[in-house]
């Protein structure tokens, strides 16, 4: 078997709160496959959220070691760790406090397409116009302030921002959290879409073990900065071996169809 | 049969000169009953908790009317309606501590000395199921977690015993895991009928393990209304039929190709 794209082991993070040392991330390790999506789930304080912020080099990790894409990850600096940082791209939550509120759809898209030197000036906008309809936006919300574009539009924007550089990993912290359950569907699915045609592979945090289960093939449970179990999502849902998980497992809403009389 | 607590009739709201927020709604809240507002983002649904709550605008245009027959009078807003919202961060104040959060609500409506206001605060808490309300008495919100926070929001809304309780979209912003205590808590607060609960949420799943009865809104619509089990069943409006394929289930089909 090949090199998988990321491969993450003894990574660990403390935060100083006051006096007290916090271990935020505590000797995590996974290994993530091309094409493939690892679910990241965990409650508020788990620790997803920095691990997130590791792999994209935003802060920096106390110990461990991050290979991506055949290189030793942590060890980039300077113009080769600006180059690399077009391969591994984010989508938050929340959309708009991601983009200047001044911009244009269009300004949003050329930006990555300028900063990262991935095509000529001239071809801007036949990339933008690719972008734009990979993720289902019409051409005619170019001049559109992303003020004026809906949550389910904003986040196809943001989903089209994070494409521009070409990344070959986006790592979606809780991406379709804050969406209304229709538009949440339809992201998820043009999530699959997109990877089944470029092979992207996913880093895909949620809370929500139901919608995690519904798109990433394997899946981390995490708890206090560590990893509580980890492995195929099915056989993660049908054999949870920690209280952890199990409780993630009960907290899923289940929608009652049935006409069978329930209890209380 | 017992008068409905309130009774909507032709209720619409319109803010400025924007598409109307509430378009000709009529229907019944039960006395006693825990009753879902389902709807999606400009569904109106938080638009008709202001409304139930007396709290619309000035500005605003408001049409028809909320009758209170199970009151007898309209509902003075923090003494016999209680509201909750998405957010405990704002609805509480950030230089109070918990405890006269709590017992301040208590003391306005129900006129208690400070001491049994702030001994009823105390009990109110351990009612919310938080830990250590003793020492949780002392504490300011910031100290706590979104979760416990809510709880707090909860627990000062019940001192003054309210006969309705609107809950709008309160576990949004938590983790799944709180969430569903959150909703337990609820479900035990209004099991005895003797508080109505409005549970407003655009997760009609979330809804269905802690509701009686089911009103759809669509764009400021009632779509349907009834029994939530039966409007789950079968679904009278192609809307609602929408939103419950829209829900995913840990055990329904994946999205992500089963290995071809």
């Amino acid at each position: 078997m090949s090199e998988p794209l990321l491969a993450v082991s003894g990574l660990t993070k403390t935060f100083r709160n006051g006096g007290r040392h916090v271990l935020a991330v505590d000797d995590i390790g996974f290994e993530l496959p091309a094409g493939q999506t690892l679910g990241i789930v965990g409650a508020s304080g788990s620790g997803k959220s920095t691990l997130a912020r590791l792999l994209m080099r935003l802060i920096p990790a106390d110990s461990g070691s991050i290979r991506f894409h055949g290189q030793d990850w942590l060890a980039l600096s300077g113009a080769r760790l600006r180059r690399a940082r077009a391969d591994i791209q984010m989508v938050f939550q929340d959309p708009l406090s991601a983009f200047n509120p001044r911009a244009t759809v269009e300004s949003v898209l050329n930006d990555p397409l300028r900063i990262h030197e991935i095509v000529g000036k001239a071809e801007r906008p036949a990339r933008i116009g690719e972008l734009l309809d990979k993720v289902g936006l019409a051409m005619s919300l170019r001049g559109r302030s992303v003020l004026a574009l809906s949550g389910g539009q904003r986040q196809r924007l943001a989903l089209a921002r994070a494409l521009a550089t070409r990344p070959k990993l986006l790592i979606l912290d809780e991406a379709v959290s804050a969406l209304d359950l229709s538009i949440r569907r339809q992201i998820l699915e043009l999530l699959v879409a997109l990877q089944r045609e470029d092979g992207v592979s996913y880093l895909f945090i949620g809370h929500d073990l139901a919608v995690v289960r519904a798109i990433a093939h394997r899946v981390t449970v995490m708890e206090a900065g560590r990893i509580v179990e980890s492995g195929e999502t099915e056989g993660i849902i049908a054999r949870p071996q920690t209280s952890v998980t199990k409780a993630l497992i009960a907290a899923v809403p289940q929608l009652i169809t049935g006409t069978e009389s329930r209890p209380g | 049969m017992t008068a409905p607590l309130a009774a909507i009739r032709n209720l619409s709201l319109r803010y400025g000169d924007n598409p109307p927020a509430l378009r000709d709604l009529s229907f019944d809240i039960l006395t006693g009953e825990r009753l879902a507002i389902i709807g999606e983002s400009g569904s109106g649904k938080s638009s008709f908790a202001r409304a139930l709550a007396g709290l619309v605008p000035e500005t605003a245009r408001l049409n028809g009317e909320i009758q209170w027959p199970g009151l007898g009078h309209a509902p003075l807003p923090g003494r016999d309606l209680g509201m909750v919202l998405q957010d405990p961060s704002t609805s509480l104040d950030p230089v109070l501590t918990i405890g006269e959060q709590v017992a301040e609500s208590a003391r306005a409506h129900l006129r208690l000395s400070r001491g049994k206001a702030l001994a009823l605060a105390e009990n109110l808490l351990t009612r919310v199921r938080l830990p250590e309300p003793h020492r949780l008495m002392q504490a300011y919100p910031h100290q706590l977690s979104g979760g416990q926070r809510q709880r707090v929001a909860i627990a000062a809304t019940l001192a003054s015993r309210p006969r309705i309780l609107i809950a709008d979209e309160i576990t949004s912003a938590l983790d799944m895991v709180t969430q569903a205590e959150i909703v337990a808590l609820l479900a035990d607060l209004a099991r005895d009928g003797a508080m109505t609960l409005v549970f407003i949420t655009h997760d009609i799943a979330l809804a269905s393990g802690l509701c009686q009865r089911v009103a759809v809104f669509h764009e400021g619509r009632l779509v349907e209304i009834g029994p939530m089990r039966e409007v789950l069943a079968r679904p009278g409006d192609s809307y609602t039929a929408t939103l419950i394929a829209d829900h995913i289930s840990l055990t329904g089909p994946r999205l992500i190709g089963e290995r071809r």
